[in-house]
């Protein structure tokens, strides 16, 4: 296998190489490539806002949000649909077409609870607060929850297209990329959650955060 | 994927993926407007980058009356020049040469270089071009809202961005802020398309080490891009929820006209950090492209092979990893704790050295070679003077202490312009001039291109030569005016009315340059399939212009790296990336 | 060919440019000469290595160009050679790095015995605070900031009241003495730069960030922001003056300590009243002004602008200019008050009085100068330069011409266009404002620029004669008597 360190790319190829088919198939792989290429991504764009949130955390004046514990229930809907989720794909490379139908529209209705949820604790938090946003970890809580929400609503297009072809067909095994993708994508987007609600919303967690930054 | 085997036998090397399936239009619109073809999308994104780097242009020259004639123009008040400022630079950063350079150029070079038949999400790209003018049409928006465009200088800083004192500091910073985050959302999309293209889509036998630097180059600014973007787009909704929330990210406690304002305990270097941090792999996203594209306008031009390929492939991708931690060189003297002015100032010169590398390899190239002074290898050399010096002078601004008297001087600004917009505005125009044959099947107008390469070249280092004296002599950047100091003397004036002429004559020689694509596109003479005798796969296409499917019924097999030029023991002078060892042209290899 | 000519001319060019031009750094008037020298250093390496890679290309352009039987050579790479030009690279580089470095950890390391000034920058001027004889700065907040206490010194800390507050844009430094710039901004962004200093720093609201320097040679140097501040950023200049120790001394004695500020704002109405006695003769009993002597009214004039313009008047700042007629004749009734208490007390006074037009029913005198004071300008059209009022005039003087205090912009709603059209005038010919010390002339001189002739000023006095309230309510009163 040539790689690019040991690749010396002038020297020319011996033997005729048999031309390229045509005709096939989109790769499977491309979109997965895609699907990682843009969950790192997504990456970057989270441990911004909280190496953002972390450091100013450390300004004097920091008070941390009210506690609303209608996220604990989100959490666990968020939880239960990822679950949802990895019960569709291994059903789908088992080949059991309704259970993997069922998991899917589960997946999805649990999904729009959980969005539900945070809009609903949005409103909680806005009454505690009087409407007054100042406040910088109530500013964050909006932010983060908010693009975290974005991205699993947008998920949702993804899902409901795999939906739509696991009814369309017969062979399931055929959508096991589907869903694998939308799999990977909500367990990746249930880790920010849980690194994010477990790290900046569940408390004043700042020595925490400190010493996971290194700093103590 | 095996190691090459370099004996007797012969050698199949499998193709990496399956080949993909072709999206075929039906319609006029599903052909033409929303089209999924890579070329009429690259198409798209050229034409309306220059659109809108058009409109920056004028503003520029709005910028340049009144900095030589102050006093003269009623209809230029200080608000406006602000304005003009702010747009201009974010229009020619981001709207014009990211999207020329990625959107344009990688759309069409990418999947004919690499032999493949389009993009690997035709649909997604489709969507993305139609994302990035939503992007400009928000952004020329601004113009027309209560207040007019943001004055704010095209980094935004808060807390003046949103504050009364700016101008555009209500409706005009929000347009700014909703188009930039349109336009990542678009360039997200484009940018996953070309980076899996690369990874996914290169035809049998284009391995990494094979591709032509012009797609190592777009490659690598693509995943800067993707990985960059992000923190401008966190720094826009943070500054957007400022002013819609009133919430404090960015905005300490503040009087504001004589009002105590509503925040508290924001911090205005976050936002400093967000936006360098994507600010400057931004300047590399510019550059990188460039690098490509006049690597090979040099070797093919010189009919040589780019001299320590390897070392240039690994100097993209070194630069491009070390600009992720050089950012805040832009801010040494922005109140930031100092000492992290020692760490910057070392990875900033660290930096310059695979730059340097680079610069030393286009000029070995020629070293030797059998230079033809066409019209791509004159932009290509006047590349060279530009970068060269661009990059000189950004030695001096990387090195804290040095910069610390130029630091927000025009010497910034000439610095910036000579690397980051004349050098890859030569490469812009010597690439457009090199594939115009290969993209219209016709040639452009030797005269006037010949005089646009003239006027341009001379023309613009006599802009930002000088200027570079005024920022040293302590003119300020960003000024509306220079009058009352007490230690500039009057020759300043005279400097800055010198640079306005040069800037206007141009900037009308732009216009040749416009006019010669769009008429020669018709009236053109008919060019051939490979007039410069280049060996990468573009060149190879069955027809010129490329059609849909780019390679006809076959697509190529690659055999050998891209610069096989002048190879010692071969007639011809080049051989094709596609044609077989041990025969060698195009012709007995069929 | 030409190509190889025309890039020698440019880079041999550029050189020559760089050492016969007269265009470089201002002279040095501080210690940073290591930065200088750095400077120079970097423009030897740099400048060789610019010279050489070019006239290299050049010659390559001219000793490889196309011939019919010429064959370029195949070389796909060199090792060896790219391994030396890294390391002659990263020594060139590392000669301009290293000296860089270590003038930077001088600059970021004030001396021991820097003295410690305060410069608080607003959008568009700046002030200064000095320690006092307690050696120590006391505590500001924004919350304490207002009309009367500008620095938002906090009135209970003890260190703060012998601080010494200069709410003018001009500083004094001693000679030879360091100083370390404490940089406070209670808005947005500026800069400190004072380029015979070399050294800058930002001012970031919310933080205080620093900045040191030795002045060594006296003279009077422009302090300019550079950090885009809004509309007036090319507008807010300063002056930084460096004086021998015995005029520092004499400077310092003359500026007031925080206490007394706020001890000054005691006013003795009847001391006022016999002072403004004599003012009364051009500005009206009641303060209503008259157009033939080319006296504005004074009442419901800003009580800040006036107290400055007095201490202008007095010390020559305004007025002493041979084409302003009308101002010259304020020096000698301005030298009538002999100190700050007495500016205060005839301000404080003016502030009692109501502006109307006493009648002359005989002549109708009062009325036709009331209708003249306040009815909008005939010759100009206030649509015309509603635009330039709301994007840069309205930004300091308010959107409805009621002045703002932060920026030291007095109120012009309910000024006589006669009058505004003259000052403006007078701004943007350099008449009035020119003075070394008078910072805000300056700054009004700039923006007045934007007017480029008297037509320009006709329409903006047109548009300010449409703002503010009750404009027309004298000339009703009039009217019924």
């Amino acid at each position: 296998m040539s790689n690019i360190f040991t690749e010396q790319p002038w020297i020319a190829d011996t033997g005729p190489l048999t031309p390229a088919l045509s005709g096939a198939q989109i790769s499977v792989n491309a979109r997965r490539s895609a699907l990682k290429m843009l969950l790192s991504v997504v990456s970057v764009f989270f441990l911004l806002m909280i190496v953002a949130y972390g450091g100013r955390m450390l300004y004097q004046d920091w008070r941390p949000t009210p506690q609303i514990n209608l996220l604990w229930g989100n959490t666990g809907v968020l939880l239960l649909s990822s679950l949802c989720l990895q019960a569709a794909l291994l059903w789908a490379r088992a080949g059991k077409a309704d259970w993997v139908r069922g998991a899917l529209i589960g997946a999805g209705i649990l999904t729009v609870m959980f969005l539900a949820g945070q809009l609903a604790a949005w409103q909680q938090l806005i009454s505690m607060v009087l409407g007054d946003f100042s406040n910088p970890a109530v500013g964050f809580f909006f932010m983060i929850t908010g693009i975290h929400g974005l991205h699993m609503a947008g998920g949702m297009v993804a899902l409901m297209r795999a939906i739509k072809r696991a009814f369309s067909q017969s062979d399931i095994q055929s959508i096991e990329h589907n869903v694998s993708n939308c799999a990977l994508y909500w367990h990746y987007l249930l880790g920010v959650w849980l690194l994010v609600f477990g790290l900046l919303f569940t408390g004043n967690n700042f020595e925490v955060l400190l010493k996971i930054c290194g700093f103590i | 994927m095996e190691h090459i085997a370099h004996d007797e036998t012969s050698f199949v090397r499998p193709a990496e993926v399956g080949e993909m399936e072709l999206y075929h239009a039906k319609t006029w619109l599903g052909k033409y407007v929303f089209s999924q073809d890579a070329k009429t999308i690259a198409i798209q994104y050229a034409a309306t980058a220059i659109a809108i780097g058009m409109v920056a242009l004028v503003l520029s020259w709005v910028m340049r009356l009144q900095l030589a004639w102050p006093n003269t123009f009623a209809f230029i008040d200080p608000a406006y020049y602000l304005q003009a400022v702010t747009m201009h630079g974010m229009i020619m950063v981001v709207y014009l040469l990211t999207a020329l350079f990625l959107g344009g150029f990688g759309n069409y070079l990418i999947p004919l270089m690499v032999g493949a038949r389009d993009m690997v999400f035709p649909w997604l790209n489709m969507i993305s071009f139609w994302v990035y003018f939503t992007a400009v049409v928000l952004l020329a928006a601004s113009f027309f809202v209560g207040g007019g465009s943001t004055g704010a200088g095209w980094t935004l800083y808060p807390p003046q961005a949103i504050l009364p004192g700016t101008p555009g500091s209500e409706a005009g910073i929000l347009l700014m802020l909703a188009s930039l985050a349109v336009f990542i959302i678009g360039f997200t999309m484009g940018g996953l398309n070309y980076v899996v293209t690369v990874l996914q889509a290169r035809t049998r036998g284009m391995t990494l080490m094979r591709m032509p630097l012009t797609v190592w180059g777009i490659f690598v600014a693509t995943v800067l891009a993707l990985f960059a973007f992000p923190a401008l787009f966190v720094s826009a909704i943070m500054m957007a929820l400022d002013v819609l929330l009133e919430t404090s990210f960015f905005m300490p406690a503040i009087m504001t006209m004589g009002n105590e304002a509503n925040h508290v305990g924001g911090n205005p270097l976050l936002f400093q950090h967000l936006f360098w941090f994507f600010g400057h792999p931004e300047v590399y996203i510019v550059a990188l492209p460039a690098f490509g594209i006049v690597s090979d306008l040099i070797s093919i031009h010189a009919r040589k092979n780019i001299f320590g390929y390897r070392m240039m492939v690994w100097a993209i991708i070194i630069i491009g990893a070390l600009s992720f931690v050089v950012w805040a060189h832009h801010m040494y003297v922005s109140g930031m704790n100092p000492y992290f002015g020692f760490f910057f100032a070392t990875t900033t010169l660290i930096i310059a050295v695979p730059t340097a590398l680079k610069v030393y390899n286009w000029v070995l190239t020629l070293w030797q070679g059998n230079i033809h002074l066409t019209i791509p290898m004159l932009f290509s050399i006047a590349f060279l003077l530009f970068f060269i010096n661009g990059g000189m002078t950004g030695l001096f601004l990387g090195n804290a202490s040095v910069s610390m008297p130029l630091s927000d001087t025009l010497f910034v600004v000439a610095h910036f312009h000579m690397v980051m917009a004349v050098a890859p505005v030569m490469v812009v125009c010597g690439a457009i001039y090199h594939w115009y044959p290969k993209i219209t099947g016709r040639w452009y107008h030797e005269g006037m291109a010949r005089f646009h390469f003239w006027v341009t070249f001379v023309g613009s280092y006599l802009v930002f030569l000088p200027m570079h004296y005024l920022g040293i002599m302590g003119v300020p950047r960003r000024y509306f005016e220079i009058t009352g100091t007490t230690f500039l003397p009057d020759s300043a004036q005279a400097v800055n009315a010198s640079i306005t002429i040069a800037a206007l004559v141009v900037g009308f020689a732009q216009l040749v340059f416009i006019y010669n694509l769009i008429v020669s596109a018709m009236n053109g003479k008919k060019a051939p399939g490979n007039p410069w005798n280049a060996t990468s796969l573009e060149w190879q296409t069955e027809h010129t212009p490329p059609q849909h499917g780019n390679f006809g019924k076959e697509l190529p097999c690659v055999y050998r790296w891209a610069y096989d030029f002048s190879v010692p023991g071969v007639e011809d002078d080049f051989i094709p990336q596609n044609v077989p060892p041990r025969t060698t042209t195009p012709e007995a290899a069929s | 060919m030409l190509i190889a000519i025309i890039l020698l001319v440019l880079v041999l060019g550029t050189v020559a440019f760089h050492f016969l031009s007269p265009w470089y750094f201002t002279p040095i008037a501080s210690n940073w000469s290591s930065m200088d020298d750095t400077i120079t250093l970097t423009f030897v390496v740099t400048g060789l290595g610019f010279v050489l890679v070019n006239v290299f290309i050049a010659y390559c352009l001219i000793k490889f160009r196309h011939k019919p039987d010429r064959r370029a050579e195949y070389e796909p790479e060199s090792i060896k050679m790219e391994t030396w030009l890294t390391i002659g690279t990263t020594v060139a580089i590392s000669a301009m790095l290293a000296p860089g470095l270590l003038v930077w950890a001088d600059v970021v390391t004030p001396p021991d015995d820097a003295v410690e000034i305060e410069v608080l920058a607003r959008q568009w001027n700046w002030s200064y605070r000095l320690p006092g004889e307690d050696g120590q700065l006391g505590a500001v907040a924004v919350s304490h900031t207002s009309s009367d206490n500008p620095l938002g010194i906090d009135p209970s800390d003890p260190f703060g009241q012998d601080d010494i507050v200069i709410y003018d844009p001009v500083l004094h430094l001693k000679v030879d003495e360091a100083v370390t710039f404490l940089l406070r901004s209670n808005d947005v962004l500026h800069n400190f730069t004072v380029p015979q200093f070399r050294v800058k720093m930002d001012f970031v609201p919310g933080q205080v960030s620093y900045i040191w320097a030795e002045p060594n040679e006296v003279g009077s140097y422009d302090l300019l922001c550079e950090e885009l501040c809004g509309v007036g950023h090319y507008a807010m200049r300063g002056r930084v003056i460096v004086d021998s120790e015995e005029t520092y001394a004499a400077w310092i004695a003359d500026q007031p300590t925080f206490a007394e500020t706020q001890g000054e704002l005691d006013t003795n109405l009847m001391a006022g009243e016999s002072s403004y006695a004599v003012c009364s003769s051009c500005h009206g009993v009641n303060g209503e002004g008259n157009k033939a002597m080319h006296a504005p009214g004074l009442a419901g004039m800003d009580a800040e602008y006036m107290r400055r313009q007095l201490r202008h008047f007095k010390r020559g700042v305004r007025g002493a200019d041979e084409a302003d007629t009308w101002g010259r004749t304020m020096a000698p009734m301005a030298m009538m008050l002999v100190d700050a208490s007495a500016i205060n007390n005839v301000v404080s006074y003016i502030g009692t009085l109501s502006g109307q037009h006493d009648f002359n029913d005989d002549t109708s005198y009062g009325l036709s100068q009331a209708v003249e004071r306040y009815e909008p300008s005939a010759s100009g059209d206030p649509s015309k330069s509603a635009a330039l009022y709301e994007s840069t005039c309205g930004e300091c003087h308010g959107a409805s011409g009621e002045g703002v205090w932060t920026v030291n912009a007095p109120a012009l709603a309910g000024l006589e266009g006669w009058y505004l059209a003259e000052q403006i005038k007078n701004f943007r010919d350099g008449v009035r404002g020119r003075h070394a010390d008078d910072l805000y002339g300056l700054q009004m001189g700039l923006v007045s620029n934007t007017m480029t002739d008297d037509q320009a000023i006709e329409d903006m006095v047109a548009y300010i004669s449409t703002l503010g309230e009750n404009l027309d309510a004298p000339v009703k009163l009039a009217q019924q008597r």
